[in-house]
């Protein structure tokens, strides 16, 4: 099962990732076109958006997996950690209840922009409202990971503050290593 | 009640019912505005419409850029440079590696714009050096994280870039020359107090000075610190945009990286790319949902509210400044950066401007506070991360950075009461 939501993860990562590609390489190239060819093509912005669209929303799951999302994190001093478990488990079912609504919501505009166009790209405007439904999608299945390690069916999954602590620790004892 | 005053006291509520309770921030600000527009009775997709419009923003794109930059950069060697640079330029004087880190910083923020990438980074070598060397671990600490404040005020700034997306026709090459007097005077501050501390506890000085060695390390970073110079210069000259600046700064910084400075391998860009998105990943969807709430926000006229209200209790600009002090240097001690610049600015700019604050001024001295912020418990992850890298325990530090903190207030209180400081220079080179 762990597996599975590794791979999900890698997908929805290697995604984001080549979706960030395509952004730079399209927007450095509307540069280059602007300033040596004189012109820009009609699909570079239109199609820079719609990638920075498709990542900003689907890499929304990933920071779930990881616990990185900001957040407020005062009540661990004040409560019991038995205590922060259970809010952390309520947080999961309320982004849940929020993903579905990202999906159902989503697909309905996404379904109502059929009747524009996005002019440069020659294409309907429900691709670019399709992030979010598809942001739910990877949404859901990244709390549905954290909910089962809640239950103690598959391992826990390091957050990032665990692993930048380990990281931090190791750069900084790496370092005095070098130095000495 | 009016059923808006309702709706906006439901909005509000609701959402910092969900902070307090370890929400993440970008969820809870979705939520609250799903709770609301339910209540009021619009159409839900609004919020769809809104988080896609929130961030398909050509401007907003320079955000991911900067970041993206910044990493290549880091990982790249820059740091070692920087150090070199900083260390031929004022390692000769008393208390040297405390000064080196503290300009190392200044050049870094020029690189990263990220306070806590700038603390992972120049921390993770210089605190053992300092600790090597005989200077307290808290101090080297200390010296490190609050000179990392200066990365957020240097240009090019990622939340600079935010804040103007946000506050609305504020121009990002003005913010980016607003920001150049603040950080190095707050770089100043901290060296003098650093040189104090260092005589009184005889910290060692470096190698002495001499022309040749700054001479070397400047031509060995110059191609790292040109990233600088091509952002700040074509946003300033008007000869790019923020984003398009941004996109060259990222293609520079990979040939910079992979081709002349070659200190890791091209496969590295890779796993560069894993460490952007995961920042991108905590930023880009709370601006998505930031743009919801603003749009509710707006609609319930929250911020006409807000500014009548403490329009109401004063008309004083230097009562209303500190006012705005208080609660921005409160919410830096709880909340990340750029959740306060996305949700804070919407209501507290307007009261800013009512009393003739320039946006450009206030959007400064707000990061400032925010910065601040960054490096004071309970949430401050620039100190968990010093913490984590000197191995001095969060408690500990807060205690011995007293004094520092001293040194940024004043600072504060110079940008805030003296705009000349912040504004002389974008008016003098963008009238």
């Amino acid at each position: 099962m762990k597996k599975f939501y590794d791979y999900i993860y890698l997908f929805f990562l290697t995604l984001c990732k080549l979706l960030f590609i395509v952004t730079v390489v399209v927007t450095a190239y509307l540069v280059f076109g602007r300033f040596i060819l004189h012109s820009q093509p009609v699909w570079g912005e239109e199609i820079v958006l719609m990638s920075i669209t498709y990542m900003a929303l689907i890499s929304a799951a990933l920071a779930i997996r990881d616990d990185s999302h900001m957040k407020m994190t005062i009540i661990e001093f004040m409560i019991p950690k038995k205590w922060v478990n259970v809010l952390k488990i309520i947080a999961l079912i309320v982004i849940c209840i929020f993903a579905l609504f990202m999906v159902v919501e989503g697909i309905k505009f996404a379904y109502i922009m059929r009747l524009s166009k996005m002019t440069g790209l020659q294409i309907k405007t429900t691709w670019l409202y399709l992030a979010v439904p598809v942001s739910g999608v990877a949404i859901i299945l990244m709390v549905s990971e954290k909910f089962l390690e809640a239950l103690g069916l598959i391992a826990k999954t390091k957050s990032k503050a665990e692993i930048d602590e380990e990281n931090n620790r190791l750069s900084g004892k790496q370092a005095a290593r070098e130095r000495l | 009640m009016s059923p808006e005053a309702i709706a906006a006291i439901l909005l509000i509520g609701s959402f910092l019912i969900m902070i307090t309770l370890r929400f993440p921030i970008a969820f809870a600000i979705g939520i609250s505005s799903l709770i609301t527009i339910l209540y009021i009775g619009l159409p839900v997709m609004q919020i769809v419409q809104n988080m896609v419009g929130g961030i398909n923003k050509f401007t907003l794109m320079a955000v991911p850029f900067f970041i993206l930059a910044g990493e290549i950069m880091g990982a790249g060697g820059i740091s070692n440079r920087l150090i070199h640079l900083s260390n031929a330029l004022v390692g000769w004087i008393r208390g040297g590696l405390a000064m080196v880190n503290i300009m190392a910083s200044m050049f870094f923020g020029g690189i990263s714009g990220s306070s806590a990438a700038d603390t992972a980074s120049i921390g993770s070598i210089l605190i053992p050096m300092m600790k090597k060397q005989g200077y307290d671990p808290e101090f080297a600490t200390n010296v490190t994280m609050a000179s990392s404040v200066q990365g957020i005020l240097i240009p090019p700034s990622h939340n600079m870039v935010i804040f103007a997306m946000v506050a609305g026709s504020v121009s990002i090459g003005k913010l980016f020359l607003a920001g150049m007097i603040p950080g190095i005077v707050l770089g100043v501050a901290l060296m003098i107090y650093s040189f104090y501390v260092s005589v009184k506890k005889q910290y060692p000085k470096g190698d002495s000075f001499s022309w040749k060695n700054v001479f070397k390390a400047f031509l060995d970073s110059f191609l790292g610190l040109f990233t600088v110079i091509i952002v700040v210069v074509g946003v300033i000259g008007g000869v790019f945009t923020a984003t398009e600046s941004a996109a060259i700064a990222v293609v520079y910084s990979f040939i910079i990286t992979f081709f002349v400075y070659r200190e890791i391998p091209l496969s590295e860009f890779w796993n560069i790319l894993g460490r952007s998105i995961k920042t991108l990943s905590i930023v880009l969807i709370l601006i998505s949902t930031s743009a919801a709430f603003g749009w509710i926000l707006t609609f319930l006229k929250v911020p006409e509210i807000v500014a009548n209200f403490i329009l109401a209790v004063t008309q004083s600009k230097i009562m209303i400044l500190i006012l705005l002090n208080i609660m921005m240097l409160i919410l830096g001690m709880i909340m990340d950066m750029a959740s306060i610049i996305l949700i804070a600015t919407p209501i507290l700019l307007p009261v800013a401007m009512h009393v003739g604050i320039d946006p450009v001024h206030f959007g400064v001295v707000m990061i400032l506070n925010l910065g601040i912020g960054l490096i004071t418990p309970p949430v401050g992850s620039t100190l968990f991360i010093g913490s984590a890298i000197s191995g001095v325990k969060i408690e500990r530090l807060s205690k011995t950075m007293l004094p520092f903190y001293a040194v940024m207030l004043g600072v504060l209180f110079l940008i805030t009461y003296f705009p000349a400081v912040v504004m002389t220079i974008p008016n003098w080179i963008m009238p």
